[in-house]
């Protein structure tokens, strides 16, 4: 099981676009053959990646229809993500009300303060530092090792370096992922491509023998597009859809089992507050509700 | 005499172990160990001079195919284990040892189950393991991986005692009830033990043959010289190198290595029908400088010889009772003057490698062996072999 975590949804598609994938050109057949060649590749999980700046608005709505391939390729699962480039502490506010839009929520900060607030106080999943350019702040562990202890993981796009363009964008990114990993002492880092054409893609143990370029064993390097992936996955899950990361409830068929603090009173209200919060998707979603029983993992 | 050492670079690397002895040596130790503790086989190939061939055809079935048409066949079937477990295929196989079964899932990714010599080996993931109740230990090779391992044969294994009750139970409401798709080899007892069985009906099961391709490869192949301690040996003397008498040893020791990874490569390249080793073919040294080894060094032996080849290949869901006989047939049959290699490619995904060491997927999965035999020589009483294991990085055999 092969996890990619960043793959770019195309901005020229809006929510009122058709969605059609017939046609031979644009963005969404481009999309089409980014995400088969992952699935020959034999990745199993992919999240579509819809970055934002500036001043994002709260009634944001989420242009990514994650199913819409779903139909010719079928065995994986898609995700939906948000990236958030953090420019300004305001900005932070806005997060909570993403959480429900997206699958995966994660922050681009680009000061030392924000990354700061991002390691060691902002709900989210992941924190992708644009590794291509020149970083305008120094990695330290003390930063970095306080968002690992929290279960927020690092990513490290890859597709800069497989890019057709700049040696330098190549030479800063293997200098960064290295510090990135010296920093964090090899702990919570994701490998994902930013793909953006099928070109990029590349296979993922090959991924895993080219983090051995930036200081990772093939274990880690095999863990990174594996293991920890899906710990983001799950752990975004749970951020989601548990009360407090302790109670969940899952519904099995005619069973309703609570997961580790089995309180059957808290275990209601969980229920009443997800409830609650989707009828309140349902009203302003116009397409299909993503289904619990596809994003859940494989239980008994 | 039988030495045997490991070549490996670094602790995650892959390993080979090789052995040089002779086919006389103590059935409890390699190679007869190599064949008969690697339970899960999915191809074997044979490779020997098509003179050799033509004079074995007619006494061995195995090595002719006609086992594999008529009697050597698998199953494949997608059921729930707990199928295995119902008293018609566990008293009749499982308890008398007459069955081979592995799951096809990843190893690294996925629950694994499987049953060899009577034992159900469960390999699964932690959040499996903690729904099925059984007890187990944690995998060598991963944090979030654990092994649960059940003698089928003991006698606390009976309907009614507690150890077959949990596993029923487990079996019947655990994520274990889910059906998967199984590789199946049942062997009816009695001295023929590795003739096939039927399955039960109520697994559905489609049957496959072994599958036997023989190929006459036309070009004549390259042999090297298949004893390098003998010229390790002259290689060291002082009349043909000063080397001064304290570091013989190691001198010798890295020549003969050498020379038993050369043979390695040659064998595979064998096995690939490679032009490499044919003897009219050259190539531009610019694409590649492979050649056969030899040691122009030795007097009084010839380089090289030339000779043409036969492959064999038997492929599907092999066991150790195959494997061997496979063995014993071509030893038994196998002119004096000819020699013969097997190489056995196991399940990358299989639990278990040799005997019960565990074995894992990091970067590659293999757990294949390689078994050359020498031509007799002049004054040998038994034939003598060198057997090569190649490991993966996360297996714990050794």
């Amino acid at each position: 099981m092969f996890y990619d975590l960043c793959v770019s949804w195309p901005k020229a598609v809006t929510t009122s676009s058709a969605v059609e994938y017939t046609r031979s050109t644009g963005p969404i057949p481009d999309l089409f053959r980014t995400v088969a060649m992952l699935q020959a590749l034999g990745y199993t999980t992919i999240a579509y990646d819809y970055e934002v700046s500036g001043k994002i608005g709260s009634n944001i709505t989420s242009p990514i229809q994650a199913d819409v391939f779903s139909a010719s390729l079928s065995n994986m699962t898609f995700l939906s993500r948000i990236t958030v480039i953090l420019e300004d502490a305001a900005q932070s506010q806005v997060l909570p009300s993403l959480t429900s839009k997206f699958d995966i929520l994660a922050v681009r900060p680009t000061t030392e303060k924000l990354l700061l607030a991002a390691c060691t106080s902002l709900d989210i999943d992941l924190i992708s530092l644009d590794l291509s350019q020149r970083l305008p702040f120094y990695l330290r562990h003390r930063t970095l090792g306080a968002a690992v202890a929290r279960g927020i993981k690092f990513e490290i796009c890859y597709s800069p370096s497989t890019r057709q363009g700049d040696n330098n964008v190549r030479r800063n990114l293997i200098s960064n992922a290295a510090a990135l990993f010296r920093a964090t002492r090899g702990k919570g880092i994701i490998i994902s491509s930013a793909a953006m054409s099928a070109l990029e893609c590349r296979g993922p143990y090959d991924v895993a023998n080219l983090a051995t370029l930036w200081g990772f064993t093939q274990e880690k390097g095999k863990a990174a597009v594996a293991t920890d992936a899906r710990a983001v996955v799950v752990h975004a899950r749970m951020r989601r859809r548990s009360y407090k990361q302790v109670v969940e409830i899952m519904v099995d068929k005619d069973e309703v089992q609570t997961t580790v603090d089995g309180k059957k009173g808290r275990a209601n209200e969980d229920h009443q507050k997800r409830t609650r919060q989707e009828a309140d998707e349902k009203k302003s979603e116009k397409f299909p509700k993503k289904g619990s029983k596809r994003r859940r993992a494989n239980d008994g | 005499m039988s030495t045997s050492f490991s070549l490996s670079k670094r602790e995650a690397a892959s390993k080979v172990y090789v052995t040089q002895c002779t086919a006389a040596s103590d059935v409890n130790r390699r190679p007869h160990t190599t064949i008969t503790d690697h339970h899960f086989n999915q191809t074997v190939d044979i490779i020997i001079p098509t003179d050799a061939y033509e004079s074995i055809a007619g006494l061995s079935s195995i090595l002719s195919g006609r086992k594999c048409l008529e009697d050597w066949r698998y199953y494949h079937v997608t059921a729930p284990l707990g199928y295995f477990f119902k008293p018609e295929f566990l008293n009749q196989y499982i308890k008398k040892d007459n069955c081979l079964v592995l799951s096809l899932a990843e190893i690294d990714t996925e629950d694994v189950y499987c049953i060899y010599e009577g034992t159900l080996r469960l390999s699964l993931r932690k959040e499996t393991y903690e729904r099925v109740g059984l007890q187990g230990k944690a995998s060598k090779f991963s944090k979030s991986r654990f092994i649960v391992e059940i003698n089928l044969r003991s006698t606390n294994f009976l309907p009614g005692l507690k150890g077959f009750d949990k596993l029923i139970g487990a079996l019947d409401n655990s994520p274990l009830r889910h059906p998967v798709p199984f590789l199946i080899c049942v062997f009816s007892s009695g001295e023929c033990s590795s003739s096939p069985a039927i399955l039960p009906d109520y697994f559905k099961a489609t049957a496959y043959p072994q599958s036997y391709t023989r190929t006459h490869i036309p070009d004549a192949v390259i042999v090297p010289q298949l004893s390098p301690i003998k010229s390790a040996i002259k290689l060291a003397e002082p009349s043909y190198h000063s080397i001064c008498k304290k570091d013989k040893e190691g001198y010798v020791d890295e020549v003969v290595k050498e020379g038993l990874l050369h043979i390695l490569e040659w064998t595979s390249l064998l096995g690939l029908e490679s032009e490499r080793i044919q003897y009219n073919k050259t190539i531009d040294p610019l694409l590649s400088t492979y050649s056969v080894f030899h040691d122009e060094n030795v007097e009084g032996t010839m380089p090289f010889c030339t000779d043409n080849i036969t492959k064999i290949s038997i492929r599907g869901f092999l066991t150790t009772k195959m494997t061997k006989q496979i063995f014993d047939d071509l030893l038994q049959y196998l002119p004096a003057k000819s020699w013969a290699t097997m190489t056995v490619y196991g399940f990358q995904d299989a639990p278990v490698s040799w005997a019960s060491e565990e074995h894992s997927y990091l970067m590659g999965g293999e757990n294949d062996y390689a078994i050359v035999i020498k031509p007799l020589e002049l004054g040998d009483t038994a034939r003598s072999l060198l057997a090569f294991e190649a490991v993966g990085s996360n297996d714990s055999h050794s």
